[in-house]
């Protein structure tokens, strides 16, 4: 057969196109200056704009209000005003923390875009400190005489500590508290909300002989199980929750996790909705939602649905929010409430100059100003003590009666590696590991706390070593 | 008799499963909708609400102005177009050739062509971002579209269904004088339309739900982020859970549009061969 030159070409063109588009190609040079420094003095000495990205997971903003989105937006724009050595760009992730871990991660692997500074939630302190692609921030504050962490809350600053290095510098803190409906507990004719799981339990047949089908709605979150521990003052991972050397097992199986879970259980058997929590808004919420339909008087969450909540209560002239600390064994705690949230980390796959501008702009987004600006209105507590006196100005009696609790709770008690939240690289595998734990708490046949606990604990000890394995 | 009250029982059965089975896909979509034009309160209720009662229209609004849907739809609309229009064209051409065409390491070439499509796309993200960023393409059109101008499904899917055609129309064509390229467009191809029209369908379904790739490659550059991107942006807040499903179901549209039309051309192409 007599082949057409020009069908020869376009033939041979679509071949190698879709080689190119098809198979794997890798390229390994990767043309980005890495950091070595964190030297702010450098910043003096530039002559133009330094520009810099910012790369965030806050969100809301679309509809709705402007949200923690807006929230953050404000303070980049307020920054860029304030002086005229540094531009920053924002990056928003509408996907939340596992978007921006995802861009984070595929763009240390040379895809040319790694921002300048990133917002990380605080249980991937490790694993970003194991892609050796960070340049701590005990660096900068080594540099950097003037900067200082004497007004911080120590667990926050601790929270991003491994070994005596700062991975990361806190920026934002939510814990888990008890919601309730005032509501629904004078009808039922319980004076004051639950501060021990005996109460809870007990006022959960209250509420449901008033008419509240379930009582008490649990999300099946394994931060609040790990948030008992650090009340309880037990760590949830060995050496030192992972903070005096890397974790090799976990150890949140014990008498007070199994008593915890116990009463968990008792609350479902009960009658008690267990909801989950991830999916979307209808799922992830449902025990909030439970609450605004008269069938659940008291849940659990976070106070970063806070903010949300707030803006739904208009809707819902059924229910008056009081928010409370969570109820624990005892009604007392021996250590105190670990923080959860998010935190900066400076990548080192730019110039010393562009660092020296992101820790310029790290510093004034933890100023107390900022802190305090930035805790108003988005869910999340103070950082800082000098932030408290200025975010509880601007709030309303009502919003800071709410935010207190978790402040109070965040901010005073023990501050140990117990209560500072733990640092390991599985720890998405051993969140999973929990949750299906919890689920089976759940259900029927109702196997015991104990035995999911230790299968649990297995599991999540087996993740973390071979997570280990693979460094 | 019995036959026919076999065959009528039969029939009644296998038409109460595809219902079962619709029932089950069209379900979430019903939801999807529904649930955009209830208020919060019917969303919450338990148990849950199936129908407005009182539907919410401005939901949609909403999410369109509020969202600023037009841009990303308009973004997704042009990326999507791009990569319909290159892997079909590529397709076309690389089908042939391994349909009519003798050149060495055919088979080969094949075999390692059809193995591209077994790769699933995470494994070869990082390296495509490189090769990208090596281009200088980072956040740009190019680089969101580019590495899907050509697929090992559809020059598989072309090429069986150029094999279809009769050897002896071709050996026809070639006595009447027609060269290679008037062969495949004047004959090869329009006797493939219903394959071609189902691969413009699946690119079509896959480059306007890609999520990974645009949120890798989009960076900073928030004018080529696409309608899937956009959407994770709308509501997100309990107080606008309707808003979100709005924002859902306005995403969703244009693919139900594309079904609708194109379901003849879908299921001809994937019952091709089916029966000789």
């Amino acid at each position: 057969m007599t082949l057409n030159p020009l069908i020869k070409i376009l033939a041979s063109s679509a071949l190698a196109l879709t080689s190119m588009a098809s198979v794997t190609l890798v390229h390994a040079s990767n043309a980005q200056a890495a950091s070595t420094t964190c030297d702010a003095s450098l910043l003096a000495k530039a002559t133009g704009k330094v520009n810099i990205t910012f790369e965030e997971s806050m969100t809301g903003g679309a509809v709705g209000g402007t949200g923690n989105k807006g929230k953050i937006g404000a303070l980049i724009a307020s920054y860029n005003a304030s002086q005229n050595k540094v531009h920053v760009t924002d990056v928003n992730d509408t996907g939340g923390y596992a978007d921006t871990w995802t861009k984070y991660v595929s763009s240390i692997g040379g895809s040319g875009s790694t921002p300048n500074v990133v917002m990380l939630a605080q249980e991937d302190t490790q694993a970003a400190a194991d892609t050796q692609s960070i340049v701590p921030i005990s660096t900068c504050l080594k540099a950097d005489t003037k900067a200082s962490f004497k007004t911080f809350v120590t667990k926050a600053t601790s929270a991003y500590t491994i070994g005596s290095t700062q991975v990361g510098m806190p920026f934002s803190v939510s814990t888990p508290v008890m919601y309730y409906n005032k509501q629904a507990l004078t009808k039922s004719g319980i004076k004051t909300p639950p501060t021990t799981m005996a109460e809870l339990i007990a006022d959960q047949k209250l509420l449901q002989q008033h008419g509240y089908k379930y009582g008490v709605a649990i999300k099946k979150d394994p931060w609040i199980t790990t948030t008992w521990m650090g009340l309880a003052d037990l760590p949830v991972l060995n050496n030192g929750n992972g903070h005096t050397s890397r974790a090799t097992a976990a150890t949140f199986n014990n008498a007070t996790s199994q008593a915890y879970w116990t009463a968990m259980q008792t609350v479902i058997k009960n009658g008690g909705l267990a909801s989950s929590a991830t999916g979307n808004i209808s799922t992830a919420y449902a025990n909030i939602f439970a609450i605004s339909t008269d069938d659940a008087g008291i849940t659990f969450d976070t106070t970063a649905a806070l903010g949300s909540i707030q803006d739904a209560l208009p809707l819902f002239p059924n229910v008056t929010l009081g928010v409370a600390p969570l109820p624990t064994l005892t009604g007392k705690s021996v250590g105190s409430t670990p923080p959860g949230g998010n935190g900066l980390f400076i990548p080192k796959a730019n110039s010393n100059l562009e660092t020296a501008a992101a820790w310029d702009f790290i510093k004034y987004l933890t100023s107390a100003a900022s802190i305090a600006k930035w805790s108003t209105g988005t869910g999340y507590i103070p950082i800082r003590t000098d932030s408290a006196a200025a975010w509880k100005q601007a709030l309303s009696a009502t919003q800071f009666g709410w935010y207190n609790v978790a402040y109070t709770a965040f901010s005073t008690g023990k501050s140990d590696s117990a209560t500072a939240g733990s640092v390991v690289g599985a720890y998405a595998d051993i969140q999973g590991d929990i949750v299906t734990a919890l689920n089976g708490l759940t259900q029927s046949p109702w196997p015991s706390a104990s035995s999911l606990l230790t299968t649990a604990q297995n599991a999540a000890t087996t993740h973390i070593l071979s997570y280990n394995g693979r460094l | 008799m019995a036959s026919k009250q076999r065959r009528l029982a039969g029939r009644t059965g296998s038409y109460a499963l595809l219902t079962l089975l619709a029932f089950i896909v069209g379900f979430p979509l019903y939801i999807i909708f529904a649930g955009s034009l209830m208020s919060l309160k019917e969303i919450t209720s338990v148990p849950p609400s199936l129908f407005p009662m009182h539907p919410i229209w401005s939901t949609f609004r909403d999410a369109f102005v509020g969202g600023n849907l037009g841009q990303y739809l308009t973004v997704s609309f042009f990326q999507s177009g791009i990569i319909v229009v290159g892997q079909v064209l590529t397709s076309i051409l690389a089908a042939f050739a391994f349909a009519y065409i003798q050149f060495p390491w055919k088979r080969t070439i094949f075999v390692a062509m059809l193995a591209t499509s077994m790769i699933p796309f995470e494994v070869t993200v990082t390296a495509n971002l490189q090769t990208v960023a090596a281009l200088g393409w980072s956040e740009t059109m190019q680089g969101l579209v580019v590495p899907f101008l050509a697929t090992g499904f559809g020059i598989f899917l072309l090429r069986q269904a150029f094999l279809q055609i009769p050897k002896e129309m071709h050996e026809a064509a070639v006595i009447d004088g027609y060269s290679s390229w008037k062969f495949m467009w004047r004959v090869a191809v329009p006797l493939a339309r219903p394959s071609i029209a189902a691969l413009a369908v699946f690119s079509f379904l896959g480059a306007w739900n890609q999520y990974l790739w645009p949120l890798l490659e989009t960076g900073s550059n928030k004018n080529i982020q696409t309608i899937q991107m956009g959407i994770r942006g709308v509501g997100g807040q309990v107080s606008t859970a309707n808003v979100s499903l709005a924002a859902a179901a306005i995403a969703v549209a244009p693919l139900l549009i594309l079904l609708v039309f194109f379901q003849k051309h879908l299921v001809r192409s994937l019952t091709a061969g089916a029966v000789k």
